[in-house]
């Protein structure tokens, strides 16, 4: 038996020697910036990371995000939003930033997969005064909201607000260590993604579900978004809906700018199983904010 | 729970240390964590139906410790009672709803129209024609004097219901199981060597080759209409090498498993589609069902002791009744019947008993040039006889076949299945003279690589979007 275990563990690690070089090889992964928590708690990367996304090269630049962090004053633009404004799976150039930077503007962009609609104004309240923005523009989706809401659903790794204290909740940053060991050893981490396509599951967050009716949903969010408008300057904001927005009584009540983009359909995402944007739909996207952001400026 | 599933690879290893290193001081402790396991096993696919086997198995354990004691007419009575209640058993969660709508289908025919109110929404039991066929060999042989009832109820549940083989076979023989469950197992390093190459080699068969040619053979059999002729040799082949490799895959698994366990499992394939005969074909295909039949069914028919016409008979009725055992469905019964038309002329003209003992270039490294073509024509009989197999209904194969036969386009984008099944051909081929110890060559450094290169492959395939069953779970 001794034997037979020996034989069981030198085959094992002759073969994960070699799958880690197969995946290494193969860039069978894709790699993924690990995060760290800012002066404030908020989720950042951690700087002057760089790695391989499908096949592109992505670098964390020294405020922690991955796109342009250009501070000039003239025709300054600040862009927050989720995995869809990180857009680590496309090339540098399909950027917002990067597109918005085409036509002329300075683009400070703020893009980190998860975020939600109070962590992105959590966001714009620490960098406005340094970027001094003449537009800040966030890239949302109604989901966001309903994210932000403790009472709706409570997510111990995204920043969240009890409407009934008004008190916020910083995320925490899960497993650490063995998403350390996952992003450093490929073959672990390749096995994991296969599995987790394989049971048609996506990532979620520890979340204790609180049943609530549409209805009450839509009082919350009205709360959170009255709330909001309350807390944060948000005069020189525009809020882009990827699709509709759901509150859009509210928002011309509150007198809050935003636009819907409604970009759907398979030419504008990236893949048959995911729905973030490829090159065409940010293409799609620029335009439409920087017809909207034109209008402003005539 | 699946061979090729991630629960199987933890459970696996979970089963072997408990069994060696925790339960191994007595073989009454080792063989309760096998039936433990086993119906662990069976339950993760749906507990519900774990009822059913722990039925069969205490009906046919009392029925097997009564017959001995019986005089010759209650023997027979109590053998009914086992064989009635197994087939009772299986015909109705396997072919209640066939009969009930061939019944309708006919009385339509004759302009009788009737409401399908009898038709129920049934779940054919994972393995159900395994189990039962497993539990009526044993009560069989008490009766004809073969084997000796057991006393010890674990033993016998844990024969039934042994996880390796439960699902999908070998369909095994009291004779040969039961003696090695009630028998103190030592673990022995080579077999368990075999034991692991086996289930490499069974793993490499089902993921990475049957699962990457089946979206082909899918493509092929569901938009045949609109493709050539040759193309559709091309998804028959592809089929003819999906069944085998999903099936022997399972059967080697299911062998080299139990090896690990210090259990010897029957062969179930023999390199069939080296065969150069259809006779030899089915002593190298699905071996423990064509025994079975042939030791429970023909033999009791009369076998070929009672004339040419008889055993004509008997040959058709077991072809056709192994037909109907993969399914409620005439396709398969078309198939079992294909068979028998392949098959009698070779058993009217004697050669059925060509080829008994020896394989193919046995001692040489390649077959002559005779053997090749013989080997070519069997293996294309046995394609057109999967068409039935595979396709939905008897009319679709027929179209299918014509379609073969008489169109000769072929889209060769289509060929990429080839990729796989060249070098899986190679490699059968180097081990054609063992199924039981995989060596492919004699050089320990290749022959480790090659293990090392199978294991690297079934990793990148092993997780699957879409459902990778075994095909025989449906039978």
């Amino acid at each position: 038996m001794k034997r037979f275990v020996i034989k069981i563990i030198k085959y094992s690690i002759v073969v994960l020697i070699l799958f880690e070089i197969v995946v290494r090889l193969f860039t069978l992964t894709n790699d993924v910036p690990q995060r760290d928590l800012d002066e404030n708690g908020l989720q950042v990367f951690q700087k002057n990371q760089e790695g391989k996304s499908n096949g592109h090269k992505w670098k964390v630049n020294s405020s922690g995000f991955l796109g342009h962090d250009e501070v000039k004053g003239e025709n300054q633009v600040l862009i927050i939003g989720d995995s869809f404004v990180e857009n680590i799976m496309n090339p540098f150039e399909c950027r917002q930033s990067s597109l918005l930077k085409k036509n002329g503007y300075d683009v400070f962009e703020i893009g980190r997969s998860g975020i939600t609609f109070i962590e992105s104004l959590e966001f714009y309240s620490k960098y406005k005064s340094e970027v001094n923005p003449k537009i800040s523009i966030f890239i949302i989706d109604n989901s966001d909201f309903e994210e932000s809401i403790q009472e709706i659903n409570k997510l111990n790794d995204r920043v969240q607000i009890s409407l009934k204290t008004s008190q916020l909740s910083l995320g925490k940053i899960k497993a650490k260590y063995i998403k350390k060991l996952l992003y450093n050893y490929k073959t672990l981490y390749y096995l994991y993604l296969k599995y987790l396509k394989s049971q048609k599951s996506i990532i979620t967050t520890q979340s204790i579900k609180v049943n609530h009716s549409i209805k009450e949903t839509s009082i919350l969010v009205d709360k959170l978004i009255r709330v909001s408008n309350q807390n944060y300057d948000l005069n020189d904001c525009l809020f882009v809906f990827r699709g509709g927005n759901d509150y859009k009584e509210l928002f011309n009540q509150l007198n809050l700018s935003f636009i819907e983009l409604n970009l759907k359909g398979a030419e504008y995402t990236y893949s048959e199983n995911d729905s973030h944007w490829s090159c065409k739909g940010h293409q799609i996207a620029s335009e439409t904010i920087l017809e909207y952001i034109g209008l402003i400026r005539q | 729970m699946l061979f090729n599933s991630i629960e199987f690879l933890l459970f696996l290893p979970i089963v072997f240390v408990l069994y060696w290193f925790v339960f191994n001081k007595k073989l009454k402790y080792q063989n309760l964590l096998i039936l433990i396991s086993s119906y662990v096993f069976y339950g993760w696919w749906d507990y519900r139906f774990l009822s059913l086997i722990l039925l069969s198995t205490i009906v046919d354990f009392f029925i097997g410790l009564s017959i001995p004691n019986q005089d010759l007419e209650k023997q027979k009575l109590l053998l009914w009672c086992s064989v009635l209640f197994n087939l009772s058993v299986l015909g109705f969660f396997k072919y209640y709803n066939f009969f009930v709508d061939s019944w309708i289908d006919l009385f339509s025919s004759f302009g009788y129209v009737i409401k399908s109110v009898w038709t129920l929404n049934i779940i054919l039991p994972v393995g159900i024609s395994f189990y039962t066929f497993q539990t009526m060999s044993y009560t069989i042989d008490i009766y004809k004097g073969k084997l000796k009832p057991t006393k010890d109820f674990i033993s016998f549940a844990s024969f039934v219901s042994f996880f390796p083989q439960l699902v999908a076979g070998p369909i095994e023989r009291a004779s040969n199981l039961l003696p090695q469950i009630l028998k103190k197992r030592v673990f022995k390093y080579e077999q368990g060597v075999q034991g692991l190459r086996l289930i490499l080699w069974g793993m490499f068969k089902k993921v990475v080759i049957a699962d990457s040619i089946a979206p082909l053979v899918n493509d092929i059999f569901g938009n045949y209409q609109e493709l050539g002729g040759g193309t559709l040799w091309l998804g028959a082949i592809y089929f003819a090498f999906q069944i085998y490799c999903d099936f022997s895959g399972y059967s080697d698994i299911a062998i080299g498993t139990s090896k690990l366990f210090g259990f010897e499992l029957m062969s179930n394939f023999k390199f069939p589609y080296f065969s150069r005969n259809i006779g030899e074909f089915w002593r190298r295909w699905h071996i423990s069902l064509s025994t079975w039949f042939r030791d429970y069914l023909y033999i009791p028919l009369g076998g070929s002791q009672k004339g040419k016409w008889m055993s004509i008979r008997n040959i058709f009725i077991i072809f056709l009744v192994s037909g109907f055992w993969h399914g409620a469905n005439w396709n398969f019964v078309f198939w079992g019947l294909f068979h028998s038309m392949l098959f009698l002329p070779t058993f009217i003209f004697n050669t059925n008993r060509k080829y008994t003992a020896s394989i193919i270039a046995e001692n040489t490294l390649l077959p002559k040039p005779k053997e090749i073509i013989q080997i070519g024509t069997t293996f294309i009989v046995v394609t057109i006889g999967w068409v039935f197999f595979r396709s939905d209904t008897l009319e679709d194969s027929f179209i299918f076949l014509y379609k073969m036969i008489f169109e000769f386009d072929i889209n060769l984008s289509k060929a990429s299945g080839l990729l796989y099944i060249i070098p899986l051909t190679t490699l059968d081929y180097m081990i054609r003279t063992n199924e039981r110890n995989i060596i492919f060559t004699k050089n320990k450094l290749a022959n480790n690589s090659l293990f090392i290169l199978f294991i690297i492959s079934i990793v990148l395939l092993f997780f699957k979007e879409t459902s990778a069953d075994f095909i025989y779970f449906q039978f």
